[in-house]
């Protein structure tokens, strides 16, 4: 038994260190100083031979940020209004929706934004071709909700068994709870699930690919055109085949890979910490 | 004075932020339902091809969503078939039989793949394809099996987790019934434990299925076509329609109202696969916390 | 005049099950009243009727009335326009295991006095050493106030949790079972602690113990399936043969 689970264990193992071992294969050729500085770059034209990837790491960055700006206010509004704030009744049906919309696929919220927002924007917004930095990382942010919500919500549970009795004998309202206790003494959980949302808007990329304009440019305002690391990669290897235009796309996800590595350990090292310090 | 305003505005933001997210899944579901229903009939799935010739008969569709739907169906089959198993082997692995440092680390493996994107996975299929093609098999290319490999490696940090989850969550007591009943530890396992912990298992599942049907960044990168011959992929190394792909080729490429409203047809499939999917994993794990919390 | 809590006609349902039947009682400032009773007699659910704490439980219904009146000026507790709130930071509650929240010593003070009673920062420190003084744990906390409540010892907790809500200046107190979780040092302190604070509060604790009631209580009611069945004075429990007797009848 413990062979044939051990087996089965070792070769999730081999396919995983598998996988990074590819990519770290096909990423080598970038590790000479020449192939490192070509993608270290400002300037994406493969025509005139420029190769950097950095306006991409800008794009995917600012997409997040904004992404999570957005979402993780509203994430701990919801929370606040299940754990207390709201009736009974509708904080059921709220965290049942949220529930829902786990199972809402990514291309389904991409093709009906992708209908609906370029329009709006265009209209909004003088000029730009309404594909941009905002019109994307609002998208982005109804897709990162749930996971926020979610995380912080199973943080929440306990919290709130610990803490509701003393202080309703102590007279304090659902929302004097919420804000005084609840969300100060869960500082190390809000933190995770932020961390955790930031990682899922990195990794996304069909509401970059389909809503962010793809411009190779580190934009100067939200309504400018950016492009993601991960939609880089789904445009170059739908184009070229070898070359450094092909690379870049292995440097994109190595940049990828490293940082949703980073923040996978981040947050299983925040976990550590909250459980022994409690 | 400053504590009366930031309650006020709490409670303000709490209620517009649950009523704007609720309006929009509302507004959502509702978009996708008006924009498709122009095209919601049988037609659209199959065009001018009797039903049963398609499904059963293998009769090429050629104006419908049906070969897609296929796609998808055969390719959440076989790439569950690889992660479900592997999954579950290496879950009860992790949670049973491996301790300490061991442990530690093979968790932390499967936390990295949870988090890691899945474009990550296509480029991956597709540079391995690429490496076969450079040494030992020109001919190779993306189809069916490379992009089943591709989403069990997606799905496979769920079933594992799943898995993990479900048998540690079990009580105490569990544990030391097999002992106390002369049972060796494989046995206890087998058929104690996992029959215990079998609907958070499911669920799992469940939640594999889901994950693998509604990936387009994967297949986008390992063998998913606009169009491949009316019927699902035949062999394991077709290229193949997908639901979700072909929603992404009809964004871009639309030309006609009806296209579009295709599109949107597909989109509402697509979500009512996944999103009864969805509620299935989640009325097993509740059910599942029910039986051990009472 | 003294202050006094009055409970007429209680009746308490969770769901169909009736926890609590018709109970009267009345306790004031100066007489310490202890409730005890076999587990599941009701004596908690009788306890949170006072400050309105059952109603944090899912389907519980409330029959009759409970009136307390302090300084002179009475209010009913369940009546229209009762402000539950209020009602709570008026009645101070000690629970059973200590509750302190998961933050420092000073902020389990300011925390309620600051969302409550709206206190400035010096009043608050002041505030907050007062209670701490009534329950002798000033000297032993005044020079870390920002450690976390929770590395204090049980009994400490426990006194702390007292402090707590003797800053919120209560009318009354609600104790269920103060001590249950503490050592016998730690106990003795408590129940020293309870009979300073009868005389200026009236004092409504639930006791998990006949020989704890019989050592500081003046009057102690049986509960017994949700009713009354014996209210006794001090003087009954002091011998020892009528304690045994009691003790055989009820546990």
């Amino acid at each position: 038994m413990y062979v044939v689970l051990g087996t089965a264990a070792a070769i999730a193992v081999a396919a995983v260190l598998g996988m990074f071992a590819f990519l770290a294969y096909f990423a080598l050729p970038l590790f000479t100083a020449d192939g490192f500085a070509r993608m270290i770059d400002w300037t994406w034209r493969p025509a005139d031979g420029s190769f950097g990837i950095l306006p991409m790491v800008v794009g995917s960055l600012g997409l997040s940020a904004l992404a999570m700006a957005v979402a993780f206010p509203v994430a701990v509004a919801v929370c606040a209004f299940a754990f207390g704030i709201g009736p009974r009744q509708p904080a059921r049906i709220v965290m049942t929706i949220v529930n829902l919309m786990t199972g809402i696929p990514t291309i389904v919220y991409a093709f009906a934004a992708a209908i609906i927002l370029p329009p709006l924007l265009r209209a909004g917004f003088e000029g730009g071709t309404g594909f941009s930095l905002l019109g994307a990382a609002l998208v982005l942010a109804v897709l990162v909700l749930p996971t926020i919500v979610l995380v912080i919500d199973s943080n929440w549970q306990g919290l709130m068994a610990a803490t509701r009795h003393t202080t309703a004998a102590l007279g304090m309202n659902p929302t004097q709870h919420v804000l005084g206790v609840m969300i100060p003494a869960s500082r190390a959980g809000l933190l995770a699930a932020f961390v955790l949302g930031f990682g899922r808007a990195l990794g996304d990329t069909m509401v970059a690919l389909m809503l962010s304009g793809n411009v190779p440019l580190v934009p100067e305002s939200p309504i400018d055109s950016v492009r993601a690391l991960t939609a880089h990669i789904s445009l170059v290897m739908s184009l070229e085949v070898g070359g450094p235009g092909y690379q870049s796309a292995f440097a994109a996800g190595f940049i990828l890979l490293l940082t949703t590595s980073a923040i996978s350990i981040a947050v299983r090292n925040m976990g550590r910490r909250g459980s022994s310090g409690a | 004075m400053v504590r009366r305003v930031a309650e006020i505005l709490l409670v303000i933001t709490s209620w517009v932020s649950s009523l704007g997210v609720v309006a929009v899944v509302v507004a959502l579901v509702a978009f996708l339902v008006y924009r498709s229903a122009s095209v919601l009939d049988l037609q659209l799935f199959f065009g001018d091809v009797a039903w049963p010739d398609a499904v059963f008969g293998g009769a090429r569709v050629l104006h419908g969503i049906w070969p897609a739907i296929a796609g998808t169906l055969i390719l959440i089959a076989a790439s569950s078939a690889v992660a479900i198993p592997l999954g579950i082997a290496a879950g009860v692995f992790i949670s049973e039989y491996a301790s300490g440092r061991f442990r530690a680390t093979i968790t932390f493996l499967v936390d990295v793949l949870a988090g890691t994107p899945s474009i990550i996975m296509g480029l991956f299929g597709f540079s391995m394809i690429l490496l076969l093609r450079q040494t030992i098999a020109p001919d190779a290319g993306t189809g069916l099996l490379v992009a089943a490999v591709c989403l069990a490696l997606l799905v496979l940090p769920y079933m594992i987790r799943a898995t993990q989850n479900a048998l540690e969550g079990l009580p105490a007591e569990m544990r030391l019934l097999g002992a106390s009943m002369g049972m060796s530890h494989s046995q206890s396992v087998l058929r104690i434990l996992i029959p215990a912990a079998s609907r958070g298992i499911l669920s799992g599942a469940v939640l594999s299925l889901g994950r693998a049907a509604e990936d387009t960044a994967v297949i986008m990168l390992t063998g998913a076509v606009a169009t491949a011959g009316g019927r699902g992929p035949q062999s394991l190394t077709d290229k193949f329609e997908a639901l979700p792909f072909k929603i992404f080729v009809i964004a871009a490429e639309h030309n006609t109202a009806e296209e579009l409203s295709v599109g949107f047809a597909s989109a509402l499939v697509l979500l009512v696969l996944t999103a009864s999917l969805f509620s299935l994993t989640f009325i097993l794990q509740r059910s599942l916390e029910r039986l051990w919390k009472a | 005049m003294e202050s006094v809590v009055n409970v007429q006609g209680l009746s308490v349902w969770f769901g169909d099950t009736r926890v609590l039947e018709d109970i009267d009682l009345e306790f004031r400032q100066g007489e310490l009243m202890v409730l005890i009773g076999p587990s599941g007699s009701g004596k908690s659910t009788l306890l949170r009727a006072v400050n309105r704490m059952n109603e944090l439980y899912d389907g519980v219904r409330t029959a009759g009335e409970v009136t307390i009146a302090i300084d002179g000026r009475a209010e009913r507790a369940y009546g229209s326009g009762a402000s539950v709130a209020r009602l709570r930071r008026t009645a101070g509650m000690v629970f059973q295991n200590p509750n302190v929240l998961p933050t420092s010593i000073r902020q389990n003070f300011s925390i309620p006095l600051r969302n409550v009673h709206g206190l400035g920062r010096n009043e608050l420190e002041a505030c907050m050493e007062e209670a701490l003084r009534d329950v002798e744990l000033w000297d032993q906390v005044k020079d870390r106030l920002g450690a976390q409540a929770q590395s204090l010892s049980g009994g400490q907790q426990q006194r702390l949790c007292f402090a707590r809500a003797l800053a919120l200046r209560p009318g009354v107190l609600l104790l269920d079972e103060p001590t249950a979780s503490l050592d016998f040092r730690a106990t003795n302190r408590i129940e020293d602690l309870i009979v300073r604070l009868k005389e200026r509060y009236p004092i409504l604790a639930v006791s998990h113990s006949l020989g704890q009631a019989s050592r500081i209580a003046d009057t102690v009611c049986v509960l017994s399936a949700g009713r009354i069945v014996r209210t006794l004075e001090r003087s009954a429990l002091q011998d020892p043969g009528s304690v045994y007797r009691l003790a055989e009848e009820f546990f």
